[in-house]
């Protein structure tokens, strides 16, 4: 499989999570890419799922996420390394390009590095990217990218490293980052990262932990209309709203087996994410414990340099505990009580790599995955376009 | 030299140690990526619930998933005994001064506990100036009554209709209490039912003790099947008129929902896990009868305890459960139709042409804000009382819990009324 075949596969995504390896020093590179697919689906948006927060994916007929352009630069400036990069990039979600990466890296010493700006907080591989959001990044953020303000310090080699991240508020959705005249850390998320390679074998670890959580849980799964208020005075947790307010930690682990040698590769990535605290509703303030597990395996296997297939399985398990006065119907309020489904998705994913000019790649894809996160199972299929160019404007 | 030997021979040990470290925490990973992924793949989705119940005791409210557990004060916690003992006590005329009334004569379960007339007439005959008030989910108002912001609890507002002269009700006085109390004393089928109901009262024949129970009683009729909620149980389906009403009534346009958007479709609501009760009221632009905003005399709502101009006309908004059946409509009665409702809130508020109460209540400078004109078509309109006849819960008058405990034995034996008991 050609390199640049297996870094499309491979990568966490193509433009909104670049890799936080610098560029050759001293260059300037431009990225553009384009991203287009077509989903025949009959829902236009994901299921919701019962998480507190999280509201659908859009599945519309087009999606155009991840389609933007940034730059990068490598320079030694005062006699230190500094790499600089800014991406903006569409969002199927939000349905508006957006700032990405802005992100200024300084090479402190060569096995230790700080990055400071916008980028990923995850420290751990992810996912490929696939047309539709997995279902790992949609339970969890209820998006299908993650990117964050703050400062991450690494120590290591490509090969073994470790990671340390502080993010302000909102690292993750309803992370707070509290007043710092209050004298308490402004820290809406700490991450905790490592990752090793042995042979054909990476392996990361990540743990993120959210000191103080308050999330609005907009309730998606029922067609009754929710009532509600202009009234900002009341427009508050326990008044009109009904919010999670506690904390959160998350366990991610990744790992990929690619030998050298060998047509077939394998991925798997798993999460548990707990969120202890209280639900804060209009109808009762009540204890809770959320667990979302997550699970998925990618198995490729490569026909030539050019063409390849994925097979994708991914799973989440979604538990609530919830006690107190009024449980049931906060319960109800925050959409956690229907959770008689266990979202499944199984897919296949075929890429073809043209062949085309330097510093350019066009793929394209086409998926058919079951979707097992309604009662009722739906076929989605797509077919895109990933077009991605990456000239170095400096030196010529 | 020998140091280099050295030097290499250490950074040898080192990375081969990390890389011994590294293998095994690459182990240790994937043993765990093993078992979050078995554990994510087999587990499934669940929410458990652990609903507390206070005051309840044995009480089972069978509540839907969307009702919350109602508030019942420390004082008079739910029983079974009390609630029994209630429903006769509610259903029987010997609880008026002259032997002529119950509370069921102006709380019919047929009309979802109301009478169907436009203003109420109490046991001596003298017409009252409001219109009787559903009992449905009344434990859930914070407030009781139309338009008195200061009574808060069941109990305390059952000395109106027991105890009030001005209007005569039920027209219980000291003079005549031993009496009434007396009637049920010596009916052998509430000795059994006040013991129980009060087992270390030596004397349970006290009016404490009939206002609680009638109290419980009250508590307990509440209602929670109609086809809206069906339609949230997943158990029926809204036809495409009332879907239209239902988006009226919850959107923006038709607006319906700032005062009737709660379960209970009203938006004075207390339950047991509240902790922010709002108890508003408002002027929907009934009257104006002086172009300054006035209600009829002895009907003026909040304003008449206040005395503050800005509560001219202002009354609770009832809820919207059975409207179908509480007919007629306003704190008056005096709209006769849920179409003639719609139409007042359509156009803003209501226009009297003629007569004594002539005057433009869209003008009344007291008009709540949330009363405007709002654009709506005869079509609109016609969907949106379909929703709200979608709100009619037509079990309420089958309930046996809810029933008359002496309909079976009048209709089968002498042949009284199944409405009341006479004393």
């Amino acid at each position: 499989m050609p390199l640049a075949l297996a870094a499309l596969l491979a990568s966490p995504a193509l433009l909104a999570h670049p890799n936080l390896e610098p560029t050759a020093q001293g260059a300037v590179q431009a990225t553009l890419q384009l991203d287009v697919r077509r989903l025949n689906v009959d829902s236009q948006t994901s299921a919701s799922l019962p998480l507190a927060g999280v509201a659908p994916l859009r599945q519309d007929d087009w999606l155009y996420g991840r389609s933007g352009f940034g730059l990068r630069s490598n320079r030694t400036l005062y006699g230190q390394n500094i790499d600089v990069e800014a991406a903006w990039a569409y969002s199927d979600q939000e349905q508006k390009l957006l700032a990405d990466h802005i992100r200024l890296g300084w090479q402190i010493q060569p096995q230790l590095r700080i990055d400071l700006g916008r980028m990923n907080p995850l420290p751990a591989e992810q996912p490929a990217t696939w047309p539709v959001a997995d279902l790992l990044m949609q339970g969890l953020l209820g998006d299908d990218h993650w990117h964050a303000d703050g400062a991450m310090l690494q120590y290591g080699t490509t090969a073994q490293r470790l990671r340390v991240g502080a993010f302000r508020a909102p690292a993750y959705r309803g992370g707070q980052g509290q007043d710092a005249g209050q004298n308490i850390s402004n820290v809406a998320l700490w991450s905790l990262g490592a990752n090793t390679t042995y042979r054909d074998v990476n392996v990361s670890a990540g743990l993120l932990h959210v000191p103080d959580l308050i999330r609005e849980s907009t309730r998606d799964n029922s067609d009754v209309p929710l009532p509600h208020t202009h009234d900002t005075d009341i427009s508050a947790c326990g008044r009109s709203l009904t919010c999670v307010d506690g904390n959160a930690n998350l366990v991610w682990l990744g790992s990929r087996w690619k030998p050298t040698e060998s047509a077939f590769s394998v991925a798997g990535y798993a999460m548990w994410r707990q969120e202890r605290g209280v639900i804060n509703g209009v109808n009762g303030l009540v204890d809770y414990q959320g667990d979302l597990y997550g699970g998925l395996v990618d198995v490729g296997y490569a026909w030539t340099d050019r063409l390849s297939m994925t097979v994708r399985a991914e799973t989440l398990s979604i538990q609530h505990e919830i006690k107190g006065l009024n449980a049931r119907v906060v319960a109800r309020d925050a959409g956690l009580l229907d959770n008689d489904v266990t979202p499944k998705r199984f897919g296949v994913l075929f890429s073809y790599a043209l062949p085309v000019m330097a510093q350019q790649r066009v793929t394209l894809n086409a998926a058919v995955i079951e979707d097992q996160t309604r009662p009722e199972s739906e076929l989605i299929s797509s077919i895109g376009l990933v077009w991605r160019a990456e000239p170095t404007l400096w030196p010529r | 030299m020998q140091r280099d030997d050295l030097t290499n021979r250490v950074t040898n040990q080192v990375m081969s140690r990390g890389l011994m470290q590294s293998t095994r925490v690459a182990r240790l990973t994937l043993l765990s990526l093993a078992g979050l992924l078995a554990l994510s793949g087999c587990g499934g989705s669940e929410t458990t619930v652990q609903d507390a119940n206070p005051n309840s005791g044995a009480w089972q409210w069978n509540l839907p998933a969307f009702f919350p557990v109602p508030r019942v004060p420390d004082s008079n916690p739910m029983t079974f005994e009390k609630v029994e003992l209630g429903r006769h006590l509610f259903y029987d005329r010997k609880l008026s001064g002259n032997g002529t009334q119950a509370c069921a004569s102006c709380h019919q379960p047929s009309k979802a506990f109301t009478d169907g007339r436009a203003l109420a007439v109490g046991s001596t005959g003298e017409v009252h100036p409001r219109n009787s008030q559903s009992l449905i989910n009344v434990v859930y108002s914070p407030t009781l009554t139309w338009a008195n912001p200061s009574l808060l609890t069941l109990e305390k507002q059952m000395e109106v209709p027991l105890f009030s002269d001005h209007p005569v009700e039920l027209g219980l006085t000291d003079a005549n209490l031993p009496q009434v109390i007396g009637r049920l004393q010596t009916d052998p089928i509430y000795a059994p039912l006040f013991q129980q109901a009060f087992p270390r009262d030596a004397q349970p024949f006290q009016i404490q003790n009939i206002i609680a129970a009638i109290a419980s009683f009250q508590r307990s009729l509440i209602s929670a099947n109609s086809k809206f909620d069906r339609m949230q149980r997943q158990e029926a389906q809204l036809s495409a008129s009332e879907k239209r009403g239902m988006d009226l009534f919850f959107g923006e346009k038709a607006e319906c929902f700032h005062c009737h958007g709660s379960f209970n479709f009203n938006n004075q609501v207390v339950h047991a896990g509240s902790r922010f009760v709002e108890t508003t009221f408002h002027n929907t632009g009934l009257y104006n009868l002086d172009g300054k905003g006035a209600y009829p005399t002895d009907n003026r709502g909040v304003f008449e305890l206040t005395e503050r101009l800005s509560d001219m006309g202002k009354f609770r908004a009832p809820s919207l459960r059975n409207v179908e059946l509480t007919a007629p409509y306003n704190h008056d009665g005096s709209v006769a139709t849920l179409e003639d409702v719609v139409a007042n809130y359509a156009a803003g508020g209501r226009l009297i042409t003629e007569g004594a109460l002539a005057g433009d209540g869209r003008t009344n400078p007291h008009l709540d804000d949330l009363i405007v004109k709002i654009d709506l078509s005869q079509a609109e309109q016609a969907d949106i009382v379909a929703f709200l006849k979608a709100l009619t819960d037509d079990t309420i008058a089958t309930n046996p819990r809810f029933a008359n405990p002496f309909a079976t034995r009048a209709s089968s034996t002498a042949g009284q009324s199944s409405a009341t008991r006479t004393p």
